[in-house]
């Protein structure tokens, strides 16, 4: 727990001014999802994403989604070496515990494709056969919302797999002011891990643990079955959205240092797990329409 | 409209079934349907003109060709000329639509029509929705239990037929047929329930076309002789008889139907309704009961136009109809289905003949030839009583080399004098004929009766059956003013009497009984293990359709008035009552349907109410809980505006959290307990 307190100070002084966001990037590290990062370049995508990778002590890539990249690009090649005469089949970047994709929607659907089945099965097919990625896998992907020409949109059934979207904005007047002060001095500075990856894992396994009683459970199907029943929507949430977001309320619940999830857990969440899947008929703000939906749904 | 409705009530409709993609039926339901349809054509000879049927026939044969071919429809221009020909048809066929057959023929062409023009789903849909409509058509020609079985084997069949082509993914037969009998079961007690308390109808469907009149044999007004012997072999069952206790002997079982007193060259006829005594009639009708006789009984009698009914003579009392003078009982109207009566009879007549019309019952119109005078004026001379002379003539058949045949030989001109002198062979009828004109030119006023006499002990169901070929004609003549029965068939062939035509027809070899007559008789009556096996078997059969046509068929207004009355339900408006129960119900039905779509609150766990309990306590300060506030969320309202209860709100919500949300943590009676010993002081006004 102590180690947990270390990581957010830590973060905190690296992400200035944004402590949720950041808490929310742990949790969905710790819930075994994938982070979708929507916002405009510059607001410390990258850095967080370092910063994770350094902190957690977690091997860390990068890629820079391109419209012309392929996804051998991301998996990697088998490439015939002279020498032995023999293929030897060259990793690429996706095999990493930490993977930041980024502008994931300038490349082509086949290569955003190819990333989305490492995400959903934790491994890549290799000419054939199936290669298990590193545990934990972790992706944050960020898109550019301004940017509309030369993208591709993730269809709504990718978007599905990606446990929560949050937006990071414009740090505050103080912290911005600060960090001008600081001229990125703790770049460097501190960014030694935190935990093992070894500990990693008993992290996330802990995560497990949090107990999630029937009355909960009720709360949060009310809260799905909400969502399909509503007119406003294309369609509801299905049902990996509703486990998803158990899992990432389950992780909320450890980090706030609790034995079970509560409903507040599930009220927190609800905009950042469940807002990306849902679809207004009429064009509408989904978030908008889900914070009706919860306003609406008796906790008792 | 309805979900607008349902909107401003605020009632949450489920969202609209989208209609699932149409699929392409598999050749195999598509033959399942043509199979169905082929088997309904194939019936449809049974009730339909050959030419009618075997165009629907062809109809659906020509489908099943394209079926096999893989195409769909014909041309559109095919189909036209295919229409219209079977309207036309219809129309010179049957010269219109009016009558059932034609009606029947119509909806059956129709069908096969449709078969052929289906092609999408909706239109094998509306195939099998008719073959439902035909199957229950064929209730009005026959309410057999093996129609009922054929009907409902065939429903099953096109339910399976439904169930397959519903289902988009190809459903083996057998899947089918689970399916199916699943559906066709659950249909059961609501078929039990509609055929019970449903409102029978009074009388005749007054919409629908008068029924063809059966084919079977029927006792005729009138008389003639040959008449009967045609209807010798004719063992389809006229009526079935239970006894209230031990029936009468053989020789006793005499079912009265018709008086003839009306004579003219051999031929007899009933009374016509203008000349009946109604005085008398009228007096006997009152006098009816069924208390009365010593043979009590219920008759339940086949469909028949005839409006005269069988009773065992002589009849005192009856449940159905009016007696007549003569014993006879007849109703206004005959039923157009089969019809069950109870019947109270005694041996013997209980009143005295009021005022014959004596001139009636001596008259004659053939007139004695030269032979048969000297005859009768011989028996004159020997025989002074009426009684003696009964007698004499009955000696005469007896002693005179008189035959009874099945096939008696047609008589000319003098018909009297041929049976008399030449072919002295005849059917009861012709004995019955025969007598009583002798006894009427002997001055003993005499008559004809017909009905039946006999019938078959089922020993299964334990009542009589009374076959068509059981018909037969009688004598009676009046002595000392009362009645008396004479049967000269009796005085030639006692056996027809004593064992009953069973007997005669088991005897008769095709054109005379056999030679060995004492040996075939006791076949009859002690018949061997194969044949009793047999007989018992046919017998079974019987009683089954017996019990059949009296619960099932015979089920109408009165029956299902008394099934009321037992029911404790009011008898005069039995009717309205059972509408009103039937539309309260459906309802209630439509009312239960929108009431499971109300949203319901759940459950509530104890914990659960005694948190509601304790947020009601701040209600009274204007603090209440919004729907979505957690328990926390609301604590920290309270607490901020009751700081000095910070601790004991902060202890009650925690203890409720962990009931609700930890682990095996948090007690219900400490929980209860605390809520309880909670006292909200005066809100401190925050700063």
């Amino acid at each position: 727990m102590q180690q947990l307190e270390q990581l957010f100070e830590q973060l905190n002084k690296i992400i200035l001014g944004n402590a949720f966001a950041t808490k929310l990037a742990v949790v969905c590290l710790l819930a075994r999802g994938h982070l979708l990062i929507e916002d405009i370049p510059g607001v410390g995508k990258t850095t967080l994403s370092h910063a994770l990778a350094d902190l957690f002590g977690l091997p860390f890539k990068r890629v820079q989604f391109t419209s012309d990249l392929l996804p051998t690009d991301i998996i990697g090649m088998s490439i015939f070496d002279m020498e032995s005469k023999k293929f030897h089949f060259k990793r690429g970047p996706v095999f990493t515990s930490i993977l930041l994709a980024d502008e994931i929607n300038r490349a082509t659907p086949k290569t955003q494709s190819s990333l989305l089945q490492a995400m959903e099965e934790q491994q890549v097919s290799v000419e054939g056969t199936q290669v298990d990625l590193p545990d934990p896998f972790f992706v944050i992907a960020t898109q550019n919302p301004l940017e509309q020409s030369g993208t591709f949109p993730l269809p709504e059934s990718q978007l599905d797999r990606f446990l929560m979207r949050l937006s990071l904005g414009y740090p505050d007047a103080g912290f911005e002011r600060q960090l001008l002060k600081q001229n990125g001095a703790l770049k460097t500075s501190s960014r030694s891990a935190i935990f093992s990856p070894g500990q990693v894992t008993k992290l996330i396994e802990q995560v497990d643990q949090v107990h999630v009683s029937d009355a909960l459970i009720e709360y949060l199907h009310q809260l799905v079955v909400a969502t399909r029943s509503s007119e406003r929507f294309v369609t509801g949430l299905s049902p990996r959205a509703g486990l998803q977001w158990m899992q990432a309320a389950k992780a909320l619940a450890f980090i706030e240092n609790r034995d079970a999830v509560l409903p507040e857990d599930i009220q927190c969440l609800a905009e950042h797990t469940a807002a990306h899947r849902l679809h207004c008929s009429d064009g509408a703000d989904s978030a908008l329409e889900l914070q009706r939906i919860v306003q609406q749904v008796e906790v008792l | 409209m309805i979900r607008r409705i349902a909107k401003f009530f605020n009632i949450g409709l489920p969202p609209m079934p989208t209609p699932p993609p149409p699929h392409k039926l598999s050749r195999a339901i598509l033959l399942q349907i043509a199979a169905l349809v082929l088997i309904a054509m194939l019936t449809h000879f049974l009730i339909a003109l050959p030419s009618v049927a075997a165009y629907a026939l062809f109809i659906c044969v020509f489908k099943i060709i394209l079926i096999l071919l893989g195409k769909q429809t014909p041309h559109k221009l095919v189909m036209l000329l295919l229409t219209l020909f079977s309207f036309a048809l219809v129309l010179v066929v049957y010269g219109g639509w009016n009558g059932q057959r034609a009606g029947i023929s119509f909806i059956a062409l129709l069908t096969s029509l449709k078969f052929l023009e289906s092609r999408a789903l909706r239109d094998y849909y509306l195939v099998c929705l008719l073959l439902y409509f035909l199957a229950a058509c064929s209730f009005l020609f026959s309410a057999s239990i093996f129609n009922i079985m054929m009907v409902v084997l065939f429903t099953l069949g096109v339910t399976i037929a439904m169930v397959r082509i519903t289902n988009p993914n190809p459903t083996p037969l057998k899947l089918g047929l689970f399916g199916a009998s699943g559906i066709v079961a659950k249909a059961i007690p609501l078929a039990v329930i509609l055929f019970l308390f449903f409102p029978r109808i009074q009388g005749s469907f007054g919409f629908l076309p008068s029924q063809e009149s059966s084919d079977g044999f029927e006792l005729s007004n009138s008389l003639v002789a040959g008449d009967f012997a045609s209807a010798a072999f004719n063992t389809s069952p006229a009526f079935r008889v239970k006894f209230e206790g031990p029936p009468p002997a053989n020789r006793n079982l005499y079912w009265r139907a018709k008086v003839m007193p009306y004579e003219s060259r051999f031929n007899w006829r009933v009374a016509p309704p203008g000349l009946r005594d109604m005085q008398t009639s009228r007096r006997m009708h009152q006098q009816a009961k069924l208390t009365r006789g010593r043979y009590r009984y219920e008759i339940l009698h086949e469909q028949t136009s005839d409006i005269f009914l069988p009773f065992l003579d002589y009849v005192v009392g009856y449940s159905e109809g009016q007696v007549l003078a003569d014993y006879s009982v007849f109703i206004r109207q005959a039923k157009n289905s089969d019809f069950s009566y109870q019947g109270a009879s005694s041996l013997r007549p209980n009143l005295p003949s009021a005022a014959p019309d004596m001139e009636l019952l001596l008259r004659t119109t053939l007139q004695p030839t030269a032979r048969t005078q000297s005859l009768l004026n011989e028996w004159r001379r020997t025989a002074p009583t009426a009684r003696q002379r009964v007698q004499l003539v009955l000696n005469h058949f007896r002693q005179n080399d008189f035959r009874y045949t099945l096939q008696p030989p047609g008589l000319g001109a003098r018909p009297l004098d041929e049976f008399m002198f030449e072919t002295r062979a005849g059917y009861c009828e012709h004995y019955a004929s025969a007598f009583t004109i002798l006894m009427r030119w002997l001055d003993v006023p005499a008559r004809i009766v017909t009905g039946y006499q006999g019938g078959e002990l089922n020993s299964v169901g334990d009542y009589i059956q009374v076959k068509y070929s059981d018909a037969h004609a009688w004598s009676e003549v009046l002595i000392d003013d009362r009645w008396v029965r004479v049967d000269p068939t009796a005085a030639v062939s006692p056996d027809r009497i004593e064992v009953g035509m069973d007997a005669m027809l088991a005897l008769w070899d095709g054109s005379e009984f056999t030679s060995d007559r004492g040996r075939a008789l006791a076949d009859f009556l002690n018949p061997g293990g194969l044949k009793r096996m047999y007989r018992s078997l046919g017998q079974s059969w019987d009683n089954l359709g017996y019990q059949w046509n009296k619960w099932i068929v015979n089920y109408n207004h009165e029956t299902q008035k008394r099934l009321l009355e037992n029911l404790g339900l009011d008898s005069h408006n039995s009717v309205y009552t059972l509408v009103g129960i039937l539309f309260a119900g459906s309802g209630l039905l439509i009312l239960l349907y929108f009431w499971q779509l109300v949203p319901k609150p759940t459950e509530l766990s104890d914990a659960q109410k005694t948190y509601l309990k304790f947020i009601q306590r701040f209600k009274r300060f204007d603090l209440t809980k919004q729907r979505a506030d957690t328990p926390n969320q609301f604590a920290d309202r309270a607490m901020k505006m009751f700081p000095q209860q910070q601790t004991e709100i902060e202890r009650i919500t925690r203890e409720y959290v962990d009931l609700r949300y930890a682990k095996s943590r948090g007690s219900l009676s400490t929980f209860k307990q605390l809520v309880k010993q909670f006292k909200l002081g005066p809100p401190t006004p925050s700063n």
